[in-house]
């Protein structure tokens, strides 16, 4: 659709055939304290002289040349060059939500083979075509499982999940009838599961929401979690970094029946936060409570391949206010990315990666232990994360650090109070060996 | 057989269970349908309000309860097979059964003749 604004002499005849002088007087009963005087603006740069004050600008921003140790939901991954290559395709890169769904082959084509992959990752029978990231999957599995579970009011959540997933789920949850219930972590930094258990035996609970790796990194040890719930005819929601599928457990062998997660770690910059692209999969007897939109594949009257969109009827802008959830949409172009990167990097490659980050999380773990002064939270697995507790205060070493070009980690005093002094060390396969020894030789010289 | 305005019927079975269905019109109007959703066995539902959800390729449309009461039994045919209410929507296609609360709320629904005429 063009377009072309309406002409001077266009503009001349409709206020004449409505009876007025100029378009201003069709605002005359606003009182003029309330209308706002036009902005006065300069006549600006030229193109040159603007480029050159962004990049001016953007010499400021020193943090992109530190060595980062930051994960706690977003975490530094290679981006293959395919993915941008592929995404920044006009067709992919300026589409917008398919409203004519049928109409656009290609895109529902790559929300299906999305959908697939996330699958054959997590090993759920569905997948969505996405939501806009952890928090949200989160939020939308809790809902989702309180729909399922109409009959019961308690919601148990796990106080290892990422704080800030729980803040999305609590402003979620903030308008329904459900009683929130923390589960705690043990010592070592694991689910309590005596406390799980004594919650659990109310018969009361919808269900229980743990992410593994936890906050932490520290993989749980989630099969009697599972199998306890499951006692209880209570659901099991598990956040995952899905990398991690590529060596853990999948979520089917662990008997989930809501798996989500964000999937920025396959093929998503950090971007400062976004946008990424979270997953909501599920057993397929829950798929009538499942939010949003999920892509089909079919055959059209002549029996050729196609794709459609599926319980499209439970949405929003058919069902009104009793929609399934008020998600019409997906992030159609952070999945693609996702996609490509896992296509790109193939069954083994994805074993491969996640072994690599395993590994080199190890090693920078391992080295720490031996410093003195310098202990380990826990000594469970864990998986490209962990965190490391000192006796001195945190901001004397985080500024040695600092000094030298490295953010060290995220210091969980401000999730957790009672975790002074403790950081949480993100290693990807992006750090070389040299980075590492670097880490070690400044940490060992700031205590 | 008694209809409502929302293209529900009702026939009463024995005393004061009565079946419950939606009208050969209604089903024409959704077009081919995909999944229904039908209440609890046990829930107590009011007249005018909504009872059970019929889903299309194309829309959702809930059903309303034609008269208040208990949810005796479903339809559980339905959940393999929900074009049974497209073939044959006042018969096997039913939904579920009631048992009446009040029966005097059948009074108020029109019989077939003045529920085809209303179509009109």
């Amino acid at each position: 659709m063009d377009f072309v604004s309406n002409s001077d002499f266009q503009i001349k005849e409709m206020l004449k055939v409505i009876g007025i002088e100029s378009i201003e007087e069709l605002f005359s009963d606003i009182p003029e304290s309330l209308k706002m005087a036009k902005p006065k603006i300069d006549d600006g740069l030229s193109e040159f002289e603007g480029l050159e004050l962004m990049k001016n600008l953007a010499k400021k921003n020193s943090f992109s040349e530190r060595d980062s140790y930051l994960g706690g939901g977003a975490y530094e991954h290679y981006v293959p060059a395919i993915v941008p290559s592929i995404c920044s395709k006009s067709e992919f890169l300026t589409s917008y939500t398919p409203y004519q769904a049928e109409a656009s082959q290609g895109m529902l084509q790559i929300i299906f083979e999305y959908q697939s992959a996330l699958c054959a990752l997590t090993g759920m029978d569905v997948c969505n075509a996405s939501l806009y990231d952890g928090a949200s999957a989160c939020a939308e599995a809790c809902l989702m499982a309180m729909r399922l579970k109409k009959d019961k009011n308690t919601l148990l959540i796990s106080e290892s999940l990422n704080p800030l997933y729980r803040q999305v789920v609590n402003q979620y949850l903030k308008s329904h009838r459900v009683n929130i219930i923390d589960i705690p972590f043990d010592s070592a930094g694991k689910i309590a599961t005596e406390t799980l258990n004594s919650y659990l035996l109310s018969g009361n609970v919808i269900g229980f929401l743990a992410q593994s790796p936890n906050f932490f990194g520290t993989v749980e040890n989630l099969k009697p979690i599972s199998e306890k719930l499951k006692e209880n005819g209570a659901l099991f929601l598990l956040a995952s970094n899905p990398l991690s599928y590529g060596i853990f457990a999948s979520a089917k062998e662990l008997d989930v029946d809501i798996a989500i997660g964000d999937s920025q770690p396959f093929g998503l910059p950090l971007a400062f936060g976004g946008p990424y692209v979270g997953y909501l999969t599920c057993k397929n007897e829950f798929v009538r409570q499942m939010p949003g939109r999920i892509v089909g594949e079919t055959v059209d009257s002549r029996g050729k391949r196609g794709f459609v969109l599926t319980l499209q009827a439970r949405e929003q802008h058919i069902r009104r206010e009793k929609a399934t959830s008020n998600i019409c949409t997906n992030q159609a172009l952070a999945a693609l990315a996702t996609l490509v990167a896992i296509m790109w990097y193939g069954k083994k490659g994805v074993e491969e990666l996640a072994l690599t980050n395993y590994q080199k999380a190890c090693f920078l773990k391992e080295n720490i232990s031996k410093i003195p002064r310098v202990t380990l939270f826990n000594s469970e697995t864990t998986f490209n994360e962990f965190v490391v507790k000192f006796d001195t205060p945190l901001e004397e070493i985080l500024s040695s650090f600092r000094k030298n070009g490295i953010e060290p980690g995220i210091s969980l005093s401000k999730y957790y109070p009672h975790l002074e002094n403790c950081l949480l060390v993100t290693v990807t396969e992006t750090k070389t060996k040299q980075q590492l020894d670097k880490y070690l030789e400044i940490l060992q010289g700031a205590l | 057989m008694k209809f409502t305005e929302t293209h529900e019927w009702i026939k009463i079975q024995n005393d004061n269970i009565a079946v419950v269905g939606v009208s050969n019109h209604a089903q024409e109007e959704l077009g081919e349908i995909v999944y229904v959703e039908l209440p609890q066995i046990g829930k107590n539902v009011q007249a005018g309000k909504e009872s059970a959800v019929l889903e299309s390729t194309k829309a959702a449309a809930d059903v309303y309860a034609p008269v208040s009461g208990k949810i005796i039994s479903i339809n559980q045919e339905l959940s393999s097979s929900p074009e049974l209410v497209n073939a044959s929507p006042e018969d096997k296609g039913w939904l579920y059964t009631i048992e009446l609360s009040n029966l005097k709320e059948l009074d108020k629904l029109m019989d077939k003749d003045a529920y085809l005429s209303s179509l009109k």
